[in-house]
């Protein structure tokens, strides 16, 4: 053998282990302990699952949610994309923007916002009790209500994005075609546009489904003081709060159960997009014209603007406004308005300020690492030596279709004993390696994506023109490569600053990170503190956003064409 | 500049052969095209030379260093052959400027900067870039993007220059004038060249040598001169330049060429060969008239056929006419100003033939091809 034929198969044993560990491990760890019991293989899990009442309600509540949410959301985005996108409303970049506002706050927050504002307490019901004159407030945000509400508010940017995507790239000829041919208005949407859109609004359905039976702060803060339970909340249950000897057997396997609904979903969404494959062949196109809305012109806009104050402004505002509250109840007069809570929680709370530097740690680390790694793995895979390289696309790939909490689970089971003497679980390393594997896919698909946009006649150009491989990688891929390599960072980096999820199953004392600690505070009732602190982190968030889009909106006005 | 020897090169992807034992040595200074349709396998023979995958079989050598050997499984990486590039698509960094794109090569071989700068700009002006240094690709057209590309390719003086179907992408006049460019830098600088092109007016403009390629074989080599006016196979004869083609048997040999006859019509033709080897009688052949060999005449002569004007272009300089003749449709081409009205009797006399024995597998296809012309 010479080193030729010995590097690569090296090689390919570094990547796969560590993949394996990575990935492979904890999901096999997952499994097994859904199927058994202290004394080896058993069903008791699934079992109590089937059996136990609060478990199938939770299966079926989820479900509800699920379908409810799917519903209203792929119709409000669909409808919101076709009068953004395809009529003459005003303000319509302003909107195309504020539209997927609710998408940059984190979903607990958006969930704590809104109990601000329909709770017991909330501002919406003192006004409508003061409206009524009665005593109970007439909205119960607790419980199923109130977790279709906010999911729906949280996912149909989803839908939205997906939807008024596939509606521009919708070219007006095939319109055109089928008015010349003799088709009224009406028949050519319901002949030629409904169809067309159908595989994105089949896709954008999944993905909100998936999206919300997979989400944990939202039923968290909004189900569970309302005893709605479902599967999420559930399985944090038994990790965390139920006395249960087998409970993270159970969570395993009510785990599973979880995975396997997502899996479905996700086996749908490959359906509609291969389909779509079909029918995006429409090329380019000559510019749409826009539906007049005539007199529905300015009501449209306007009942759009009160959408985004509803959904955006009127729950931003319930936290800031308590926020700044000496103490809650009071009315809003200037005496009753301090900042003390604001110095409280930045100045003389150490956990606060811990789980700032811890998660503003991962966050720059974390996506890091996973750039590095992206890049590193994608140019051994095109190397082209390494045998089975596509089967890393699809390890990494794999998390995807694994809602957060299952991952958390599935962290705990695989490092909760010390491997080989090295203690990961009660460290922050858990964390990060829990964090890499939910966000690794976000650089992974960037920087493949764009590799694959780079014409191979570039690097090679670097090979004759006498530089090695390492050398063609650093002076050549890697400069060409840099805005998937941005992009993918920073889409991991965004979503790692404020994570619940993971973070709730896997932080231990001095390992918090800013999502633990602000969903600690709220549990606890701390309300002003907590008011405080969500608009701290929805501040932080949404103006890295603003600067980031800008930053690269400009890098790419820099940049118009490659090679 | 170094001598190139290419020998019994094999590539093969699995079962498929791109590259079926080809030999050749390029000469020092020679400016040799590789030519044939897509999927000739001529590519991939510029790429095992370039060193971007080792070869199934045989061995390259540069000078007197082996760069590729099947048999020592000795594999130079492209880095380490010295050998410049240009590629279809041009291959310009779109994150450098014109020089830094130009004295890369330079600096991967830790050059001092003073002598990246004298070469560089000595590149550039040779090809009329002295403006552009400091311009990024995306500034410059799309010839200009090929010349940084050529630039790139020259500047440290490679071994031998290899260009991947470099002008295709460029619009018909450019190509033009790139093309003369490209020979008259490549005599004056002495360069070694070996060009890549599916298009045989950019080979014939360009070539000291044309290797003409079919199917992963060279089908024949020489001079421009030589593969137009001495083809050695129906391939030859047919990809480069326009021509009729029809298949038949010799009924008798006459003082300056052929009588053919037709299976299909039964008809028998006189027609005049260039001088290829006899054919027995009762041989079953093709034949090959390239369209300037048809002659129009206005009354009978000597082995002239009688044939009825169809259809006429008119293309300036040449006109093409198509006649309906014993052996169908025979297309002529003349250049001077004889109009013939459709429907006109005149008679042609077929010259210069081509004849080769029938190749029954894949001559049908390529009359087939030819016809459409």
């Amino acid at each position: 053998m010479n080193t030729s034929k010995v590097r690569p198969a090296l090689l390919s044993v570094v990547v796969y282990s560590v993949l394996g560990i990575l990935f492979l491990y904890p999901l096999s760890r997952l499994l097994i302990a859904s199927l058994s019991r202290e004394h080896g293989f058993s069903l008791a899990n699934l079992l109590e699952i089937v059996t136990n009442n609060s478990n199938v309600r939770a299966l079926g509540n989820s479900l509800i949610v699920g379908v409810v949410v799917t519903f209203f959301s792929t119709t409000l985005g669909f409808l919101l994309s076709w009068l953004v996108v395809r009529t003459n409303i005003y303000l319509k970049r302003f909107l195309q923007f504020a539209l997927v506002m609710p998408f940059f706050i984190p979903p607990f927050i958006m969930a704590f916002a809104w109990v601000r504002l329909l709770g017991r307490a909330g501002y919406i019901n003192q006004f409508l009790q003061h409206v009524l004159g009665t005593t109970t407030p007439p909205i119960q945000i607790y419980g199923a209500l109130g977790v279709i509400l906010v999911s729906v508010i949280y996912t149909y940017p989803y839908a939205f994005i997906v939807i008024s995507r596939a509606i521009e790239s919708l070219g007006a000829h095939l319109e055109e075609a089928a008015q010349i041919s003799g088709a009224s208005k009406r028949r050519v949407v319901v002949d030629i546009v409904l169809p067309v859109l159908l595989p994105a609004v089949g896709s954008a359905a999944v993905i909100v489904f998936v999206t919300t039976i997979s989400m944990f702060g939202i039923p968290a803060i909004v189900g569970t003081p309302g005893h709605f339970i479902v599967i999420t909340t559930r399985i944090y249950g038994y990790v965390g709060g139920f006395r249960d000897p087998n409970g993270i057997g159970i969570a395993a396997g009510l785990s599973m159960a979880l995975l396997s609904l997502s899996l479905i979903g996700l086996l749908l969404q490959n359906y509609f997009t291969r389909k779509e494959h079909f029918t995006v062949v429409t090329g380019k196109s000559a510019p749409i014209a826009l539906t007049d809305l005539r007199g529905w012109r300015l009501p449209a806009t306007i009942i759009l603007i009160i959408l985004v104050i509803m959904v955006v402004g009127a729950p931003v505002l319930a936290i800031a406004a308590t926020s700044l509250l000496k103490a809650l109840g009071l009315s809003f007069t200037l005496g009753n308005l301090t900042l003390q809570h604001y110095a409280r929680l930045l100045f003389d709370m150490p956990i606060v300020q811990r789980s700032l530097r811890n998660s503003f740690g991962l966050a720059l680390t974390v996506p890091t690492f996973g750039v590095i790694a992206a890049v590193l793995l994608t140019f051994i895979k095109r190397q082209g030596r390494m045998p089975g390289r596509n089967a890393v696309d699809y390890i990494v790939s794999i998390p995807y279709a694994v809602p957060g909490i299952v991952i958390g689970v599935a962290m705990i089971l695989a490092w909760i004993n010390p491997i080989l003497g090295i203690r990961i679980y009660n460290t922050i390393w858990i964390l990060f390696l829990a964090y890499i594997v939910r966000f690794m896919i976000f650089p992974m698909r960037t920087v493949t994506s764009s590799w694959k946009q780079l014409d191979n006649s570039l690097e090679e150009a670097g090979r004759v023109s006498g530089a090695g491989k390492l050398r063609t990688l650093r002076d050549i891929s890697v400069p060409l490569l840099r805005s998937g390599i941005f992009s993918g960072w920073l889409l991991a980096f965004m979503p790692a600053l404020t994570e619940l999820t993971l973070s709730i199953l896997l932080y231990s004392p001095g390992n918090e990170t800013v999502g633990v600690t602000a969903f600690n505070v709220m549990q606890e009732g701390l309300i002003t503190v907590s008011s405080a602190y969500a608009i701290v982190i929805t501040v932080v968030v949404v103006g890295l956003n603003i600067v980031l889009q800008v930053v690269s909106g400009n890098r790419n006005e820099r940049r118009p064409t490659g090679g | 500049m170094s001598e190139l020897r290419i020998r019994n090169v094999t590539k093969r992807y699995g079962s498929f052969t791109a590259v079926k034992d080809f030999s050749l040595t390029v000469a020092n200074g020679e400016f040799l095209s590789l030519l044939g349709p897509s999927g000739c396998g001529k590519t991939t023979l510029l790429r095992s030379i370039a060193g971007f995958f080792p070869i199934s079989d045989g061995e390259i050598t540069i000078g007197d260093t082996v760069v590729s050997s099947a048999a020592t499984k000795l594999y130079l990486p492209p880095e380490k052959r010295n050998l410049g590039m240009v590629f279809q698509s041009y291959a310009v960094w779109p994150h450098m400027n014109v020089f830094d794109n130009v004295a890369y090569p330079l600096r991967v071989r830790k050059q001092s900067r003073e002598e990246v700068r004298a070469k560089v700009e000595r590149v550039l002006s040779l090809l009329n870039l002295s403006d552009q240094a400091a311009k990024n690709p995306s500034e410059l057209s799309g010839g200009q993007q090929q010349r940084v590309a050529l630039g790139r390719a020259l500047v440290m003086d490679p071994d031998a220059l290899l260009l991947d179907e470099p002008l295709s992408n460029l619009d018909a006049k450019l190509r033009d004038r790139m093309r003369f460019e490209l020979k008259e830098i490549q005599r004056r600088l002495g360069l070694t060249i070996i060009y890549v092109t599916h298009d045989q007016d950019e080979a014939m403009a360009v070539s000291d040598r044309i290797v003409l390629m079919q199917a992963s074989r060279i089908k024949q080599i020489g001079t421009p001169r030589q593969i137009y006016q001495q083809p050695e196979n129906l391939f030859s004869a047919t990809f480069i330049g326009r021509s009729n083609i029809f298949r038949g048997a010799v009924e008798a040999q006459t003082a300056r060429g052929y009588r053919i006859s037709l299976p299909e019509s039964g008809a028998s033709v006189p027609l005049r060969s260039a001088g290829d080897p006899l054919h027995a009688q009762g041989e079953s052949v093709e034949v090959v008239v390239r369209y300037e060999n048809a002659e129009i005449t206005d009354k009978p002569e000597e082995d002239t056929i009688p044939a009825k004007t169809i259809l006429s272009t008119y293309l300036g300089g040449i006109i093409f006419y198509e006649f309906e003749t014993a052996l169908g449709t025979v297309v002529a081409q003349t250049t001077n100003n004889t109009q013939l009205e459709e429907g006109e009797p005149v008679h042609l006399l077929l010259k210069d033939a081509h004849v080769f024995p029938a190749e029954s597998e894949n001559g049908a296809e390529l009359t087939g091809n030819m016809s459409t012309e």
